[in-house]
């Protein structure tokens, strides 16, 4: 086997691309690996972090398979995830799309977007609560100018509503993000492309459909796997703190059933159980993407 | 700067060195010159002078006692939950912190990791009743740092401006249901928020609910619920019958808009600013009323309404939580730490703290010596004597259930006060969850 | 004739277009920072009064209030220690590790590929229990060393995948050169890679001075203690934890963590676009 340098690599390029891994691994196995051993050992047993654990093999999971609860909260995190596929990325990709064609004041306006970041998730839930509240929100306060009356609805506390006011939160903070790695891929899309469509026509639309979308491909499966996972991880912060899950489950999605179930009611072979549905069901999802991905770009020659 | 290799290298250079210093001050936490010993404690800022008091408790006994050091740590309600809970697991709790006795203190206890308290702490001088409430059958396991009766608490002025007048009652310290009903209707009507209510934590909506229970059903049937004995269940009449008090009084408008949504600081800041006439807490809610009121805020209390055809010996009940502070299993100077946790019990340290802290104090003796000597807060004497007066007490039920039905429990609050569930529903669902 | 009139017609449309848009971007994006900074100069009274008006006597006070409690401080101290030793180690692992993954074709480097992919994508609070029980029994629980080994753990994968494409775009010449010349690896990496990657560096930087600066999940749950509380636990447990909030006070604290960040942002904002850019090469 050949190496770049043309000499004979073979086992030298084994242990050396191996071994410059290995700090990274180390820590990797010792964070991620192990502990996620450890949950699916908890998933197979009933305990209550107190006594004795003992061994109950796939009870849990049958146990989540037969609750309401549990596919409650994975409902709402699909329906969490579809609804910012929906809104978030379209817009981010037309946002993306009209600053690529700014000339003027375009550099700005790029970095722009990301600014929703220098807040911490945190911070930003609290901004949000601000906003949300019923009586002193200011998005009450904005309907009431505009509309004869006053506006008293409570966002967060209906179930009606809380779940679409939690989405518009996270949309809101990670929007920008999203924006620059469509902007990004659109900057590497070389002009000859742009330049062997037809004039006049449509020409907006036939750019989009023959040139911009088919080679964003892999900006888009990124947007959809940060989505994806981000819907069962990051958000988990927003939540708890304008929701927490409530009200009246309206928000709960499974990561916060699983720290509850672990936390409070004591259950940490249930908990463990839903963490590892988490854990297979976004393996599961971006599995697909993430090959395609590689295989685009594992390409050495 | 020019980002050249020689200045990278310079700047590692010295982020490694400032890095391992670092790490250097953070990895080696407890070992000093002196080595005193170290007891860590986590408490609950409570309200600012309760931290205060504990502060200063902490100070004293540090300057007293150079062998000895005491870390102060406070961690709000919610973070120590989950601190407290990961903390046993894993066998890092601390030597002393603030939680609830209940079922999971008792179980803990029961497992050995919280330490009996009677072999370095002056037992005797706790009153029954902080006894009761801190105690494993002979084992005192806890501190109970002061009872918390709850009482409803309410604005004179709006009173006056809504027309209604405790005097008119036949018993002027406790409405009956019908009494209370009326009220909350000239309030509506004069257009004021009878009730300061923010559920977003589950458990203030539910203390009407705990409370409704007692009045239907009496402590007995709560606790063979609890604990199932005497075959004692939650599909008891006594909890379908409190689901629907507290629906009625949701529909009766008793309540704020949106209520579920905001968080339980909001009940406090309601009821201080003038905007809602009543609330039903424990006597926290004196001092953080007196810290938030403005100048000229006067208002009174009494106790939860007594409900006509309900459980005929629970109409002077009262619900008492206790506060308390435990000591882990596995520290290593129990005696410092019982010499530390005495100086609470000393009776003078107690009357400061009734006093600073407006706080029912547990200390033997020390409750009436404060109010006759007309230095407790005379809303706090007013408690007092209601819960001296008080049939039973029980405790808050997301402490005194087992953790699961209490956790079922607390989930039922936001559904119930939207009305996505029935008051049956609710209880077969709590039942459910206590015995599966 | 015709045509020209159209096209001023449309031209001024699309002027106005444009600025409307870059103006809902700016109120959008920067508004609530603005806002924030706003209610941070009011006193409480008047946050209860007018929580959206104008401030009208602002002063600085709050911020003087959380600058002068040393706890304040100490957090500070402690996030800038916690976020420039994980920048740092991450920094050097996933350089080794992307170096290795960009150039030598060796048994398993699609394989790590697409581990480091895939522990982009898990969260680390998935697993935020055990973590902590292991940490505890094996001793390292409880320190700001393994909070900024579980940060670096968290963003090992997409800093490793990003440092790729940067050494995957430099063409092979130099490494040619230095190889021929006897250099071993390691100094190779260090002295001939690293300037190379500089825009890569740079990024990979930026975007983790970012996100662990502003964790805040891990840290209050594996410190044990407000003395090692870093400034978004320390934030939270100031004010959020008294039952009496003091908005005015925690503004100011929030705009006072995200002053770096902003100071970075506008330093650096040109880099990171660019560093978008060719991340995704």
């Amino acid at each position: 086997m050949r190496g770049f340098f043309g000499e004979r690599l073979g086992r030298r390029a084994l242990a050396t691309g191996w071994l410059l891994n290995l700090p990274a691994l180390a820590v990797l196995a010792f964070f991620f690996l192990v502990p996620a051993v450890i949950s699916l050992w908890f998933a197979l047993r009933d305990w209550d972090g107190i006594t004795e654990s003992s061994f109950i093999g796939l009870a849990n999971f049958r146990e989540l398979a037969t609750t309401p609860r549990f596919w409650h909260a994975l409902w709402t995190n699909a329906a969490l995830a579809g609804f910012t596929l929906i809104t978030q990325v379209p817009l981010a990709f037309a946002v993306a799309l009209v600053l690529f064609k700014q000339r003027q004041h375009g550099r700005f306006l790029r970095s722009l977007v990301m600014f929703p970041q220098v807040l911490s998730i945190g911070a930003a839930s609290l901004l949000w609560l601000m906003v949300y509240h019923p009586q002193r929100g200011l998005l009450n306060a904005v309907f009431s100018l505009l509309v004869p009356g006053d506006i008293r609805v409570a966002w967060l506390g209906s179930s009606t509503t809380a779940l679409g006011a939690v989405i518009i939160a996270t949309n809101w903070y990670y929007f920008g993000l999203h924006t620059l790695i469509f902007l990004a891929g659109m900057s590497g899309i070389p002009q000859e492309y742009y330049d062997v469509l037809r004039m006049g026509s449509n020409r907006l639309r036939d750019e989009l459909y023959h040139v911009t979308l088919p080679m964003l491909r892999e900006q888009l499966l990124i947007s959809f796997i940060l989505v994806v996972s981000g819907s069962f991880g990051h958000v988990l912060g927003f939540v708890s703190i304008l929701t927490n899950g409530g009200p009246a489950g309206s928000t709960e999605l499974l990561g916060l059933y699983a720290i509850e179930m672990g936390f409070r009611a004591g259950r940490f072979g249930l908990a463990s159980a839903i963490t590892v549905v988490i854990l297979a069901v976004v393996l599961s999802i971006v599995i697909w993407p993430i090959v395609r991905i590689a295989r685009t770009r594992l390409e050495y020659s | 700067m020019i980002l050249n290799r020689r200045t990278i290298l310079h700047a590692a250079k010295a982020a490694v060195v400032i890095a391992t210093l670092g790490l250097a001050v953070t990895l080696e936490p407890a070992v000093s010159w002196a080595e005193p010993k170290e007891i860590v404690m986590w408490n609950n800022p409570v309200s600012e002078s309760y931290t205060k008091f504990w502060k200063g408790l902490v100070d004293d006994f540090n300057n007293a006692h150079p062998d000895i050091h005491v870390t102060y740590e406070q961690f709000d309600t919610e973070t120590m939950k989950t601190k407290v809970r990961a903390a046993l697991l894993a066998g890092t709790e601390p030597d002393i912190w603030f939680f609830n006795p209940g079922e999971f203190t008792t179980i803990n206890h029961r497992q050995g990791k919280i330490r009996g308290l009677n072999d370095i702490l002056p037992v005797d001088q706790y009153t029954k009743e902080g006894r009761a409430g801190c105690s494993d059958g002979e084992d005192m396991v806890c501190i109970p740092l002061y009872l918390a009766p709850s009482v409803v608490y309410y604005n004179k002025a709006l009173f006056a401006k809504g027309g209604v007048d405790p005097s008119t009652w036949a018993n002027p310290d406790r409405p009956t249901l019908t009494e209370l009903n009326a009220a909350i209707d000239k309030l509506i009507g004069a257009g004021i928020q009878p009730f300061a209510m923010a559920n977003s934590a589950k458990w203030p909506f539910m203390f009407f609910y705990w409370a409704a229970q007692n009045r239907y059903g009496g402590t007995k049937v709560l606790s063979n619920a609890a604990l199932g004995q005497e075959g004692g269940s939650f599909n008891d009449e006594s909890f379908v019958k409190a689901g629907q008090f507290v629906q009625e009084l949701v529909k009766r408008g008793a309540f704020p808009s949106g209520f579920n949504g905001t968080a339980e600081s909001e009940i406090y800041a309601q009821f201080s600013q003038g905007n809602a006439a009543m609330l039903y807490m424990g006597p926290w809610a004196i001092s953080l009323t007196e810290e938030q009121a403005p100048q000229g805020f006067e208002y009174s209390l009494f106790d939860f309404p007594s409900i006509e055809g309900g459980a005929p010996d629970a109409q002077t009940d009262m619900m008492a939580g206790i506060d308390a502070l435990f000591v882990s299993a596995s520290t290593k100077h129990p005696k410092e730490v019982g010499e530390f946790l005495s100086k609470f019990s000393e009776a003078e340290t107690a009357r400061r703290f009734m006093i600073e802290t407006d706080s029912i104090s547990t200390i033997n003796g020390v409750l009436e010596d404060v109010i006759k000597s007309g230095k407790a807060n005379e809303k706090l004497a007013k408690v007092a004597n209601f819960l001296a007066k008080s049939g039973h007490t029980y405790q808050w039920w997301d402490w005194a259930l087992p953790p699961a039905p209490a956790e079922e429990m607390l989930n039922l609050s936001q559904p119930l006060a939207e009305g996505t569930v029935t008051p049956e529903e609710a209880a077969a669902r709590i039942e459910r969850a206590a015995r599966p | 004739m015709i045509a020209e009139v159209s096209k001023t017609k449309s031209w001024w449309a699309a002027r106005v277009g444009r600025s409307a848009f870059a103006i809902a971007l700016m109120l959008m994006n920067i508004g609530p920072v603005i806002w924030l900074f706003s209610v941070s100069v009011k006193t409480k009274r008047e946050y209860a009064a007018h929580p959206f008006g104008v401030p009208s006597a602002p002063s600085l006070d709050n911020y003087v209030f959380i600058l002068s409690d040393s706890a304040f401080l100490r957090f500070a101290w402690n996030s800038l220690l916690v976020t420039t030793s994980s920048v740092l180690i991450i920094l050097v692992l996933s350089t080794l590790a992307a170096y290795a993954l960009a150039r030598l074709d060796f048994a398993g480097n699609r394989l790590l590929f697409i581990a480091y992919l895939f522990g982009e994508v898990i969260p680390l609070f998935l697993i935020l229990l055990p973590l902590y029980v292991l940490l505890a029994k094996s001793g390292l629980g409880g320190t700001l060393f393994s909070l900024i080994l579980a940060y670096t753990a968290a963003s090992l994968g997409i800093s490793t995948l990003v440092l790729r494409s940067y050494f995957r775009s430099i063409p092979t010449d130099l490494e040619d050169a230095a190889k021929i010349d006897g250099c071993n690896t390691i100094s190779l990496v260090w002295h001939v890679m690293m300037p190379l990657v500089r825009p890569g560096l740079v990024v990979v930087a930026v975007f983790n001075i970012f996100n662990i600066w502003n964790e805040y999940l891990l840290a209050a749950f594996l410190l044990p203690s407000q003395k090692l509380f870093t400034l978004p636990a320390g934030l939270a447990s100031s004010f959020v934890a008294q039952y009496a909030t003091n908005w005015p006070a925690m503004a100011a604290g929030i705009v006072f963590s995200a002053i770096p960040l902003i100071l970075m942002f506008v330093a650096a904002q040109d880099k990171i676009v660019e560093g978008f850019s060719f991340g995704s090469k």
